[in-house]
């Protein structure tokens, strides 16, 4: 079973934003949430953007897009998810890393 | 205990911002005590929670020392990121650990041979 | 499945305990079990029965209460951890000739073995960092 990522932390904290990436195997999936979401938009910068043009599976936690107002910031390619999508990538992925 | 997992801790943050890292080792050795398969894998600011400290004047807890005990509840997989070691100019020999140093391609696979892990 | 769920973050210092009480509630629509839900490190706030909540928000202390009734999911949260930040009840404030006692009814002070319990036989394992 491949590792789901989950990261909430913008590119202002880049080290956090890169280790995460690095840490990233091929079939991994990477779910960004909270500040995370920032990382699915074209002014960041972000090695994230990267990892999906690489053919990363990486989701984005639509409550924090909304929540933030990003809703037409955010690049194409990445996969919202609600909650319960959340839970369905829990399921479908073991381990689980949290990096903050 | 009958149930065995293969846990592995990621220690990132910097030994005296907060007592997380501290915390967290505490976490670490209690995992030990259950007779978990536990490994340790420092990294970014982390790496520092394997230099020698002291933090009396200070009046708080010295979290090297607490990893210092690591080995009592035999806790051995203890990993260093490579290329965190380099970015600060450590080398391994002034760690006050004996660790592996892991080359950042192979922490992916590190994650994956583990069923939980507890990034700090 | 069985779900463990860590709480590192304090309410109003980052988003992990919203975060954290909207995931448990999806787990728990889903059909899946949530073992214990363990607070660490500043994590342990969520405890506090004395955070008044701006009338416009989440009470995230009574949600979390709310939750644990309603689904019978465990409440714990680190003892060493809360004692150290002011989180105490009754037993550890006679203990510690404390004046007053602030942890909530529905929490319950326990000892990392606990984590360590839920988080080995759990099924997955998920942490809400700060």
């Amino acid at each position: 079973m491949s590792t789901l990522h989950i990261l909430n932390k913008s590119n202002s904290d880049a080290t956090t934003v890169q280790s995460c990436c690095n840490a990233m195997g091929k079939g991994d999936a990477l779910l960004l949430i909270e500040d995370g979401v920032y990382n699915a938009t074209g002014s960041q910068n972000s090695s994230i953007v990267e990892k999906l043009a690489s053919g990363a599976n990486i989701y984005i936690r639509v409550q924090d897009i909304k929540a933030r107002g990003l809703e037409t910031q955010i690049l194409s390619g990445f996969t919202p998810v609600d909650d319960s999508g959340w839970v369905d990538l829990c399921v479908a992925h073991q381990p689980i890393v949290s990096w903050y | 205990m009958s149930i065995s997992r293969q846990i592995l801790y990621i220690q990132r943050k910097s030994p005296l911002a907060g007592s997380e890292a501290f915390e967290s080792v505490e976490g670490i050795l209690m995992a030990g005590v259950f007779d978990q398969s536990v490994s340790v894998l420092f990294m970014d600011e982390g790496v520092y929670q394997l230099s020698e400290m002291d933090t009396q004047s200070l009046g708080l807890r010295n979290v090297n020392k607490l990893c210092a005990s690591l080995g009592l509840y035999e806790i051995n997989k203890l990993y260093v990121s490579k290329e965190s070691l380099e970015q600060r100019g450590l080398s391994l020999q002034q760690l006050s650990l004996q660790v592996i140093a892991l080359p950042t391609n192979e922490i992916s696979g590190l994650i994956s041979q583990h069923d939980i892990v507890i990034s700090s | 499945m069985k779900f463990a769920l860590a709480v590192y973050g304090a309410p109003y210092s980052s988003q992990a305990p919203h975060t954290a009480y909207n995931f448990a509630c999806s787990v728990l629509q889903a059909g899946h079990s949530i073992s214990r839900i363990f607070f660490y490190h500043a994590g342990v706030l969520n405890a506090s029965s004395l955070a008044v909540t701006p009338q416009d928000e989440l009470d995230i202390t009574e949600q979390w209460s709310k939750l644990s009734r309603n689904h019978d999911v465990e409440l714990a949260v680190c003892i060493a951890a809360a004692l150290k930040r002011g989180i105490v009840n009754k037993e550890e404030a006679t203990r510690y000739e404390l004046g007053q006692f602030n942890l909530h009814p529905a929490f319950e002070l326990v000892g990392l073995g606990q984590w360590v319990d839920a988080m080995i036989s759990a099924d997955r394992v998920v942490v809400f960092g700060k």
